[in-house]
């Protein structure tokens, strides 16, 4: 009895197994595909040349638009869109890279920002325990750029004494310069001078008040809005 | 029915299982080989090496193997018959089939309910291929099975 047993359970874990591993898995991509993508700089300056680069699943020549209009078909794994053709798509100028194969998977889409003005950089929203956010992971930034302005605008899933949710002020230390504080009366945001190059892991923390996670056990929610503008050229004597 | 086969097989040799693992881990290792990293939930980033060296086999063929593995694992757990054979073999085809035909967009669009994936025709020949070979060991170890005793 004890065989038959086991030999039922063996069974039942047959045939579990099967099934997960039919569900464990992803259906092939389309033989040819991009394997990865640079954009540098994905954020750019007026004036900047912006350099592709990519590697593909297998070679074939790749189409490249900006705009909706297309540029440049290659069979070389990078290229240089000029500055004034971003210009003339900017602020932001849709690039589409289509690998020009039968088969192919369907164009990769990427956004270049031209910050010829201030803007907006970066509106993250994102559940940390440790507090810490990587700024546009996937961007690479013009060294012209700088941060001017910095705001947390919303905070949920924090407990802090007084049973509010955020503390009167946050502590920010970005990943170069002096850590700053943005206080509750001037709405967690305000302007930094000197502005601060971008970079990618900051640091928050409260302060003015013990903050705890909540009993429910969910991270912290915070939410973040960055602005930027770009430094002027230095100029030579 | 079950239960008496079952306890038929209990005398049965490990062989059948023991071939059909190495069918698993040989599919494991054409998803290792051939497939970009995510394609396979449980293979770390580190073991996949998105080669596409399979080409348009590279496609089909992990379901071809899975076919091929657990129907002769299943066999190994049932009694030597030809029925129980034949079973194996089915449901193995059977399962495959439904979870590729679930891909399928009028699958979709008659049930509301999507599977994650493309419907790929080569799928549909390629379980049945998998469990004739399956079914063609298992023949082949029964005769060596018959000849021993």
């Amino acid at each position: 009895m004890t065989g038959l047993f086991f030999r039922r359970l063996a069974l039942g874990v047959v045939f579990a197994a099967g099934i997960a591993s039919i569900m464990s898995t992803s259906p092939p991509p389309p033989p040819f595909h991009f394997r990865d993508v640079s954009i540098n700089p994905a954020w750019r300056c007026p004036g900047a040349d912006v350099e592709i680069g990519w590697t593909l699943s297998r070679p074939a020549p790749v189409a490249i638009a900006v705009g909706g209009a297309e540029q440049v078909i290659t069979t070389a794994n990078r290229t240089t869109l000029p500055a004034e053709l971003l210009e003339h798509n900017a602020p932001v100028a849709e690039l589409a890279l289509r690998i020009d194969a039968e088969d192919a998977d369907v164009p990769n889409i990427y956004e270049i920002t031209t910050l010829g003005v201030e803007r907006t950089v970066e509106d993250l929203a994102f559940h940390e325990k440790n507090m810490t956010f990587r700024m546009n992971q996937g961007g690479l930034w013009d060294a012209r750029i700088r941060i001017t302005g910095f705001e947390v605008e919303q905070v949920r899933d924090l407990a802090c004494e007084g049973e509010a949710v955020s503390p009167p002020a946050w502590e920010i230390s970005p990943p170069f310069g002096a850590p700053f504080v943005l206080r509750a009366e001037q709405g967690y945001s305000d302007r930094l001078d000197p502005p601060l190059a971008p970079g990618s892991e900051w640091r928050i923390r409260p302060v003015g008040a013990k903050c705890r996670l909540p009993s429910s056990g969910l991270e912290p929610y915070l939410s973040i809005r960055l602005t930027a503008v770009c430094r002027q050229p230095d100029k030579s004597s | 029915m079950v239960r008496s086969a079952i306890m038929v097989a209990t005398a049965r040799p490990a062989g059948l299982f023991v071939l059909g693992l190495g069918a698993a881990a040989l599919g494991v290792a054409v998803y290792a080989l051939d497939r970009p990293v995510g394609s396979i939930a449980f293979l770390p980033a580190g073991l996949v090496f998105d080669s596409g060296i399979l080409g348009p086999f590279g496609g089909p063929l992990p379901t071809f193997i899975h076919a091929m593995a657990f129907s002769l694992m299943t066999a190994a757990l049932l009694a030597p018959t030809l029925y129980a054979r034949l079973a194996a073999c089915g449901v193995w085809v059977a399962a495959n089939w439904l979870f590729e035909a679930a891909q399928h967009p009028a699958f979709t669009e008659m049930t509301g309910i999507g599977m994650p994936g493309t419907f790929d025709p080569l799928d549909m020949v390629a379980a049945p291929l998998g469990a004739a070979l399956a079914f063609l060991f298992m023949q082949g170890v029964a005769a060596l099975e018959r000849i021993r005793t």
